[in-house]
């Protein structure tokens, strides 16, 4: 699983948690954020886009179908940042809370 | 001394001659004649002014209204005094001419209180247009008017002076969390936008292949996220920028 969101992130949120907290967080967090963009993406798509890609996503590679919805998704790149500027928002807003659990 | 008989009101008419009115021997009959024609002649003024003609200037009716109240009082005037009523013993004055003078002066008093009454008539509809001018301007100062607002002086606060505690940083100090929040706040506007701007395109409910697609929202994302391609330096970039965004305006 590649992470989008890394501890250096968290390090320079002033996140100081025990190295195990650090993995489930960091999981947590970028199974949150790829979640969001699925959503916002597929929100995004109508009905006939979404039969294509449903059916893309049954045979083509993850690759391809990351193409494919860098060309049919509109404001494709705009979505990725919102999505990872709110969860990144969330986080150093909670970062006083998330620190107490250590 | 001659003694005049009074003769029979019946035979006097609008056609009878002033001089007929009152019988005048020959020796009076100049000077009574004089005085009747003297006073026929305020009473034809008198009857013009009430009938609102100019003075000088009577119609026809108001010459015959006045010498019928010649006749009249004439007539009545010599039946009451009967053979005292000697004109020719007697100066033509109004003491020696009862009759037409007594009527001349109820009719002058008629005359005036008519006079008076238009007067105060007058003066009534003038008081009465004055009142009615003074309503009105009431009338449209209530409408007008806007009702007078009463502010009540209420005692202002006390400003007391608190000397702040040492090492107090009373102005916010910009931090992390707030630039982070910040990018979060319009990330979040940019979103809504986008979601408001779907809706006013599709009314319908969304389809049975819709509902499959969301099931797969976390590959499809996790393929957009790959695509994007160096997200995680994204990621770092934009906390380090904050980091900088951060360390200038603490500068």
């Amino acid at each position: 699983m590649q992470d989008y969101i890394t501890e250096d992130t968290l390090k320079k949120l002033n996140i100081s948690l025990k190295d195990q907290d650090v993995e489930s967080l960091l999981a947590h967090l970028n199974e949150e954020l790829e979640e969001r963009v699925g959503a916002e993406i597929t929100d995004t798509l109508d009905d006939t886009q979404l039969q294509a890609l449903v059916q893309l996503q049954e045979k083509a590679s993850e690759a391809e179908v990351g193409e494919w919805l860098k060309t049919n998704v509109p404001d494709f790149e705009q979505i990725i940042s919102d999505e990872t500027d709110i969860l990144l928002g969330e986080l150093a807003e909670n970062v006083d809370g998330i620190n107490s659990v250590a | 001394m001659h003694s005049l008989e009074a003769p029979a009101p019946s035979t006097f008419s609008s056609e009878t001659p002033v001089s007929e009115i009152v019988p005048t021997t020959p020796e009076t009959q100049q000077t009574n004649t004089e005085f009747v024609t003297a006073q026929f002649e305020r009473v034809r003024e008198a009857m013009a002014l009430l009938n609102g003609e100019k003075p000088g200037e009577y119609s026809f009716a108001t010459l015959e209204a006045a010498k019928g109240f010649m006749l009249g009082v004439g007539a009545a005037g010599l039946a009451a005094r009967n053979e005292d009523f000697r004109l020719e013993t007697r100066p033509a004055t109004a003491e020696n001419t009862v009759g037409p003078h007594d009527a001349l002066t109820a009719l002058y008093q008629q005359l005036a209180a008519n006079r008076a009454f238009a007067e105060q008539q007058q003066h009534n509809r003038h008081m009465l247009a004055e009142q009615r001018r003074h309503n009105q301007a009431v009338e449209a100062s209530l409408v007008t008017q806007k009702p007078e607002v009463v502010i009540e002086t209420l005692p202002g606060p006390t400003m007391e002076y608190v000397e702040p505690p040492i090492n107090d940083t009373s102005e916010h100090e910009y931090t992390e969390a707030d630039y982070y929040s910040e990018r979060a706040a319009t990330a979040k506007a940019r979103k809504a936008a986008r979601q408001a701007e779907r809706r006013d395109e599709r009314s319908e409910a969304r389809s049975e292949i819709y509902d499959k697609a969301k099931s797969r929202a976390k590959q499809f994302g996790r393929a957009a996220l790959r695509r994007f391609g160096r997200f995680a330096k994204r990621a770092g970039q934009v906390v380090a920028a904050g980091v900088s965004a951060v360390r200038s305006r603490s500068a």
